[in-house]
C-alpha cells in the first residue's frame, strides 16, 4: 500500500470502518512511513466535528410550525415540482448528460454516414475512371483495326500499299483478343469481304505479342 | 402545478394527515415504517416525517446556512416524498432518498445564490411566520460555525463540506452516504479522508497567523 492510498483511507481507518485486511495494511505502512503516521495522528487530533443545534425552545416552535405547514401543503395537494421529477441530482446530471450525448450520437452517426458516402463516391469515381480507360483502350484497338481494314481494302483494290499508310504494327494490350471479339462482329456486317477482315484480325493478333515483348 | 408522476398516485386521503407524536416515531426503525406502509401508508408517512424532519431540516441548514431556506427545503423534501410512489417499496432506501433530495435541493439553492450574489431577495418573504425563530437560529448557527473545526470547514469545497456534514453532523453511516451520493463505498472513504487531512492543514494555518 502506497502513501497516496493510505492517506485516502485516513477517515475510515480512524472511524473503524476499514475492512480488516486494509486496516492491517495501513497499520503496516505507518510502522515504516513517518509521513503517513504524522498525517493520521494529525487527523486523529482534530477536535470532534459536532453538529450545531438550535436551542430547544426555538426548535420546538420551529417544528410545530413545520408540521402545521406540511399538513397544509399536503391537504392542498401542492406538489413542490422541484427540479427533476424523481431521480434528483443524478437524474438531473443524467438528463444533462443525455442532452449532450444525443447530439454526440447523432453527430457520430452523421459523420459515419458522410464517411461512407464519401468513400462510396470515391470508389465509384475510380471504377468509372477504370471503365472509361478500358473503353478508351478498346476504341483505340478498334480504330487501329479499322485502319488496317482500310489499308487491306486499298491493297486489294490496286495491289499496292498506299503512300503514308504502311502497315503499322498494332500495339495491343493483353486484353486485345477478347476486345477484338467484342469489337469485330458488327464490322463483319458492314464490310463485304469477311475473309480479308479475318486476315487483318489474325495479323493484328500475331503482331501484338511480338512487339510488346 | 399538478404533479404528474403517474402511477402510485393514490397516496393518502389528503386532508386526514395527522402527525404522530415525535417520541412515538423516534424508536421506530425504517423497516418497521416500511412494514406499516403495507397496511397504512398514511401512518407510515407520518412516522417518517416525525423521524426525519429534524435531521433533514438540519442537513439543509448546515449546507445553506439559512434557517428559512432550510425550512422550505425540508418541507419540499417531504412533500415530494408524499408524492413519491416508490417511497415505501421493498428495498427502496428511503432515508438515503430523503437526504439525497435534500442535498440536491440545497446545492441548487447555494448555486442560485452565488449567481444572484447573495440572499437579499429573501427579505420580506418571511415564510411560515417564523421570522423570529429563523433569525435566532441563524445567529446561533453563525456563532457555532465561526470557530474551530466548523469554521475551518468553510475553507473546503462544497462537496467536501457536504460529505463531512453527512458523516459527522448528520451521523450517516458510510454505506448510507454512498447511497445518498450514489457513489461506491471506496469513494466515500477517500472523499472523507481528503477533507479531514485538509481540515488539519487549515487549522494549522490558522494557528500560525
Ligand atoms: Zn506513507
Amino acid at each position: 500500500m502506497n502513501c497516496w492510498r493510505v492517506q485516502n483511507l485516513v477517515a475510515p481507518f480512524l472511524d473503524g470502518e476499514l475492512p480488516d485486511a486494509e486496516c492491517e495494511a495501513v497499520g503496516a505502512h505507518i510502522e515504516v512511513c513517518a509521513e503517513c503516521l504524522a498525517v493520521i495522528e494529525s487527523v486523529e487530533a482534530l477536535p470532534p466535528l459536532t453538529a450545531p443545534r438550535a436551542p430547544q425552545e426555538l426548535e420546538a416552535a420551529l417544528f410545530d410550525r413545520f408540521d402545521a405547514c406540511l399538513k397544509e401543503r399536503l391537504a392542498a395537494g401542492i406538489d413542490p415540482g422541484i427540479d427533476a421529477p424523481t431521480g434528483v441530482g443524478a437524474a438531473v446530471a443524467g438528463l444533462a448528460r443525455r442532452e449532450v450525448r444525443v447530439p454526440m450520437v447523432a453527430a457520430a452517426a452523421w459523420l459515419g454516414v458522410m464517411v461512407m458516402l464519401a468513400g462510396g463516391v470515391a470508389l465509384n469515381h475510380t471504377k468509372v475512371q477504370d471503365l472509361e480507360d478500358s473503353v478508351a483502350r478498346r476504341e483505340a484497338i478498334i480504330q487501329a483495326l479499322q485502319e488496317r481494314v482500310a489499308v487491306a481494302d486499298a491493297r486489294s483494290d490496286d495491289g499496292t500499299d498506299p503512300p503514308g499508310r504502311a502497315m503499322a504494327p498494332v500495339f495491343l494490350p493483353p486484353s486485345a483478343p477478347s476486345a477484338l471479339g467484342a469489337a469485330l462482329p458488327p464490322r463483319r456486317g458492314l464490310y463485304s469481304q469477311p475473309g480479308i477482315v479475318g486476315a487483318s484480325v489474325r495479323q493484328a493478333s500475331y503482331d501484338a505479342p511480338r512487339v510488346v515483348r | 402545478m399538478p404533479h404528474s408522476s403517474g402511477e402510485g398516485d393514490e397516496p393518502m386521503a389528503r386532508a386526514t394527515l395527522k402527525l404522530v407524536p415525535k417520541a412515538e416515531a423516534a424508536g421506530v426503525s425504517d423497516e418497521e415504517i416500511h412494514d406499516i406502509a403495507t397496511r397504512d401508508r398514511e401512518r407510515a408517512f407520518d412516522l417518517l416525517v416525525r423521524k426525519y424532519r429534524d435531521r433533514i431540516y438540519y442537513h439543509a441548514l448546515y449546507i445553506t446556512r439559512d434557517s428559512e431556506e432550510a425550512f422550505d427545503v425540508a418541507q419540499d423534501v417531504f412533500v415530494r416524498g408524499y408524492h413519491e410512489p416508490r417511497l415505501f417499496d421493498p428495498g427502496f432506501r428511503t432515508k438515503a432518498w430523503l437526504f439525497r433530495v435534500c442535498t440536491n435541493r440545497c446545492y441548487n439553492i447555494v448555486r442560485d445564490r452565488h449567481r444572484r450574489g447573495g440572499i437579499l431577495d429573501r427579505l420580506g418573504k418571511a415564510s411560515a411566520g417564523l421570522q423570529v425563530q429563523h433569525t435566532a437560529i441563524d445567529a446561533v448557527l453563525d456563532r457555532e460555525m465561526s470557530e474551530g473545526v466548523a469554521h475551518a470547514m468553510d475553507a473546503l469545497s462544497p462537496e467536501h463540506r457536504t460529505i463531512l456534514t453527512l458523516r459527522y453532523f448528520d451521523d450517516l453511516s458510510y454505506q448510507e452516504i454512498a447511497d445518498v451520493l450514489q457513489v461506491k463505498l471506496g469513494t466515500v472513504m477517500s472523499r472523507l479522508s481528503r477533507p479531514k487531512v485538509r481540515l488539519h492543514g487549515v487549522l494549522s494555518e490558522g494557528e500560525g497567523e
